[in-house]
């Protein structure tokens, strides 16, 4: 069972609850499924705590929430997807994740969550299946499926910070700066001389405009 | 990995405090209620204007238990369909078989009952039965009312995240039509359960169609 506890750090101005997870007992367990009811309660609770700390406007909390649902986003892709390259389920995953992101406000904050991600998971890999035009098969078999693992990533050549430079204009500059040097909102809009209020505007076209060129990307790529 | 912590990173920087708004149970309600009225406010619209006419013996007809029927069987459906509807939009909810069973059989109900008067009428009048005096307004009119409710659905519907697409179109659609079909009966004069058992039959399952298809076509994300 994943081990999650939130330390709440006391007396620092700022506070934000933080995550500590122990992955190793909880990455490859198959005991965990999230429609299980008896999954565990407490990582469900913490989480819970992250996301609604994310939904006012607290950004840590948020990618800590982000970086807890991992496995199980990615044990449900296997579980609809037992078969398939890393290449394409890490493009699977980062496709939950920005579906996760757009569909935020779907959750209600009175009710467990990780059911809530599993069926955003579920629901964009079966999606990207179609997409594909492909029928659920047998898997291969695991020897081959390994091997596979190991060729070349094809997706490296495609990686976000490559589609970021492809955006145009002041969109493309402030995506840039917040989202691949990290900068925050205030000073990205004084270098590049704008309003807070641009640049979180144009932060936030930039990522639809990201997201759209992301699954336009993956719909034409091969991945075997 | 790192492709996904790039990811991470990225998402998490889009983050604002989000102003306080509806929840999209409320704004479903919300929007439902709207598009009910829309639909009463044509239909008033168009009586002013004189292209449809409330029925003058309303008062006294109203009793009459085939007349009443045209009205209870649509209610019936909103009723079954009503609750939970605003569940559409959460992912992590699937419509029942249950549900979809009992919006069926209450459906069902009006062919059911233009079955039955087939038995109680002579062949040779079937025809001038089926066809009444205003099939057509009938057909076009109940999927056209219904498609105030059903777009005014969709905007609630597509800020969600139905699981089921086409599901959920199809019982917004199957709502909107039956709110329709209950309006529309306060100007139809056709107190025939064999004319109003198979065309507000077919003007809310066509209403259903259009919602299916529509589900399919604005409601995937």
């Amino acid at each position: 069972m994943t081990e999650m506890y939130i330390v709440e750090p006391a007396g620092k101005g700022y506070n934000h609850p933080s995550i500590i997870t122990q992955p190793s007992s909880c990455q490859h367990n198959p005991l965990i499924s999230v429609r299980c009811r008896w999954m565990s309660q407490t990582t469900d609770n913490n989480l819970s705590v992250l996301m609604r700390a994310g939904l006012n406007g607290d950004q840590i909390s948020y990618r800590k929430f982000l970086q807890g649902i991992m496995p199980f986003i990615r044990r449900q892709i296997d579980r609809v997807m037992p078969y398939g390259v890393a290449a394409e389920k890490d493009d699977i995953a980062q496709d939950v994740l920005f579906a996760i992101h757009q569909k935020r406000h779907t959750w209600r904050i009175d009710q467990p969550i990780l059911p809530w991600v599993g069926a955003i998971s579920r629901y964009r890999t079966i999606d990207h299946l179609r997409r594909l035009g492909r029928q659920k098969t047998t898997p291969i078999d695991e020897q081959s499926e390994d091997i596979t693992a190991y060729l070349a990533d094809p997706s490296d050549a495609i990686d976000l910070a490559n589609m970021v430079k492809r955006l145009q204009g002041q969109m493309g500059k402030v995506t840039h700066a917040i989202g691949i040097e990290g900068k925050d909102i205030e000073t990205t809009a004084v270098e590049l001389g704008m309003t807070e209020n641009a640049v979180r505007i144009a932060f936030h076209r930039g990522l639809k405009k990201l997201n759209t060129m992301r699954q336009t990307s993956m719909k034409g790529r091969q991945y075997d | 990995m790192t492709k996904i912590d790039d990811t991470i990173l990225l998402l998490s920087r889009d983050i604002d405090a989000m102003p306080p708004s509806l929840t999209l149970r409320e704004s479903y309600r919300l929007m439902l209620t709207i598009g009910v009225m829309g639909i009463i406010t044509l239909t008033m619209i168009a009586a002013i204007l004189g292209w449809i006419e409330l029925r003058p013996d309303y008062q006294a007809a109203v009793y009459q238990p085939s007349v009443m029927l045209k009205q209870i069987v649509p209610l019936l459906a909103v009723l079954v369909l009503l609750p939970g509807i605003s569940y559409l939009c959460h992912p992590e909810t699937e419509t029942r078989p249950m549900r979809i069973i009992a919006a069926l059989v209450v459906v069902s109900l009006l062919p059911v009952m233009f079955i039955a008067q087939l038995f109680l009428h002579p062949v040779e009048e079937w025809a001038t039965h089926i066809q009444g005096g205003s099939m057509t307004r009938c057909i076009v009119l109940i999927p056209m009312l219904a498609m105030v409710v059903l777009s005014a659905q969709m905007v609630v519907l597509r800020r969600g995240a139905p699981s089921q697409p086409v599901l959920a179109g199809a019982q917004a659609g199957l709502i909107a039509g039956a709110f329709a079909a209950m309006i529309y009966a306060n100007f139809c004069t056709e107190d025939n359960p064999m004319f109003y058992g198979i065309w507000y039959g077919c003007g809310i399952v066509i209403s259903m169609a259009i919602g299916a298809l529509a589900g399919r076509r604005l409601l995937r994300w």
